[in-house]
């Protein structure tokens, strides 16, 4: 997707997408919001997306406002889906129909912190395709975190900007695999991502 | 406690918009006002208009609230209901389930089609004091407001959540739960009071004229807006008092014996306006250098 085309660039990814059987961990804060980054791996060829916080209709919005115009993308509903008393074998079963899926899979989970707030204190990565996982890290899902990013091939952290608010800048981007750090601009339809200091608006 | 009667009414009194006339800026008279705080957009006779003005010395009339349609989830009745076999005690689920009950009664839900001649329209749903310790249950806040997200999304409902933060301040700050919170609603703002702050901000934070009639009693933060299929916060580009996220536009409370009012603020003049006049007992003219403090002879002047 255009809109990414310089963070792709900067990651050396060839095809664009993380390489198959790698899990990408995104970690959000409440200022810095890091689902900006899902659109990038909802438009590779065949995507699963399992999410917690929004419905369809918010990711098929979003995807068309970018001009991707019929997204293929199966979606999961695990907002509404979820009984109160979840248990944990209340996963599987919406998990093993992951095993009928073409190898070239990216399974894109939205806000899985929301499974501890259901009451798990565990998760289980289980994929033969592309696992990426949009988090909030605060105090509350530390362990969560680190335990998922010490199982990810790639960890993007969101954060908002160390000096304060910007109207510019709506945050920063990190990542631990690579010395990436990026500013990025989130519009209506598309983010942009520069260099610190290269903003088009401040240059 | 009937917590209905003791809602504020509407005020009477509709602001004059007169602008006198302006003898020397006169070229700046056709540009558009930029007040301090949002102007009240009364719409035509006819058109709905949103955005009242209350008057918080008054109370809501009777005929209001009897023509309006109200659908009261009493506390005392859920902690009886939630006795039952059915919730075991789960206030959290009880309350949930009558919500649930309301919207598909009301024909607020989107899922279905609205009963035969029923015209749609929203529901605007108020939790008072959620996460008090009037709740209790096996099921916690969090699932609560999971569950709560998940129905709304399929319903044409507004839901205003009043939470009491200082229950969640400890001794090493707040507690987590409320980040987690936080992240399971779309929109979240915070008002801060001065009251039992150590330092008194408001005399750094200065109103219009200086002076305790039009002191400030706390900040509005504005932590999170709604970014509902979308990936910026509509609401934020629209409005000229919070533009995006940037700190350009701080907002600050007052409450007055009338109105509740929301400004923005700065910093007054450095010194105050009262306090900038050069001491007079100093006749010889001194440059004023970098390292000058009033009274005394600077050290760098040679």
């Amino acid at each position: 997707m255009a809109t990414y085309k310089t963070l792709a660039a900067s990651l050396d990814w060839p095809t664009g997408q993380p390489p198959s059987q790698t899990t990408t961990l995104i970690c959000s804060s409440l200022s810095a919001p890091g689902d900006i980054l899902l659109p990038h791996f909802l438009s590779s060829d065949h995507a699963v997306l399992l999410s917690f916080t929004q419905t369809s209709n918010h990711y098929m919005h979003i995807l068309r406002k970018m001009g991707v115009h019929r997204p293929k993308i199966h979606f999961v509903n695990a907002l509404t889906d979820f009984s109160l008393d979840a248990l944990p074998s209340a996963t599987r079963p919406k998990l093993t129909w992951l095993a009928g899926q073409p190898e070239n899979t990216t399974l894109v989970v939205d806000g899985l912190c929301s499974l501890m707030d259901q009451g798990m204190s565990a998760v289980q990565a289980l994929l033969g395709g592309r696992l990426v996982v949009s988090v909030f890290l605060d105090e509350f899902t530390e362990k969560l975190v680190r335990a998922l990013a010490r199982r990810s091939h790639y960890v993007f952290n969101f954060e908002g900007l160390a000096s304060g608010a910007s109207s510019d800048v709506s945050g920063q981007l990190t990542a631990t695999f690579k010395p990436v750090h990026l500013h990025y601009k989130v519009a209506d339809t598309a983010v942009q991502f520069f260099s610190p200091g290269q903003s088009r608006t401040v240059l | 406690m009937d917590l209905q009667s003791q809602l504020p009414g509407w005020t009477s009194a509709r602001r004059d918009k007169k602008d006198p006339d302006l003898k020397i800026a006169w070229r700046y008279q056709n540009l558009p006002r930029v007040d301090k705080e949002m102007e009240n957009t009364q719409g035509t006779a006819g058109e709905m208009a949103f955005c009242e003005r209350f008057d918080l010395s008054t109370r809501i009339p009777r005929e209001a609230l009897e023509r309006a349609k109200i659908d009261l989830i009493d506390g005392d009745k859920i902690a009886e209901m939630s006795q039952g076999d059915r919730y075991r005690g789960d206030m959290y689920k009880c309350v949930l389930d009558e919500i649930a009950r309301i919207i598909d009664d009301g024909g607020f839900s989107s899922l279905q089609q609205p009963p035969a001649g029923h015209e749609r329209n929203i529901l605007r749903l108020e939790l008072r004091s959620l996460g008090s310790a009037f709740w209790r249950g096996d099921t916690s806040i969090l699932q609560f407001l999971h569950a709560l997200r998940g129905l709304l999304r399929y319903s044409y409902v507004a839901c205003v959540i009043s939470l009491p933060v200082h229950l969640y301040d400890g001794d090493s700050g707040r507690l987590p739960v409320v980040r987690r919170i936080e992240h399971l609603c779309d929109a979240v703002i915070e008002l801060e009071s001065f009251e039992g702050a150590y330092a008194k901000p408001t005399d750094i934070v200065g109103g219009r004229k200086a002076g305790a009639a039009t002191e400030y009693h706390g900040f509005l933060h504005i932590h999170k807006l709604p970014r509902v299929n979308s990936l910026t916060a509509a609401g934020g580009r629209l409005s000229i008092l919070h533009s995006g996220g940037g700190s350009a536009n701080n907002l600050a409370f007052r409450q007055r014996r009338k109105k509740f009012c929301i400004e923005t603020y700065h910093l007054p003049i450095e010194g105050g306006v009262t306090e900038r006049r050069v001491p007079e007992d100093n006749k010889k003219p001194r440059a004023v250098g970098c390292g000058s403090r009033p009274g005394k002879p600077d050290p760098l002047e040679f």
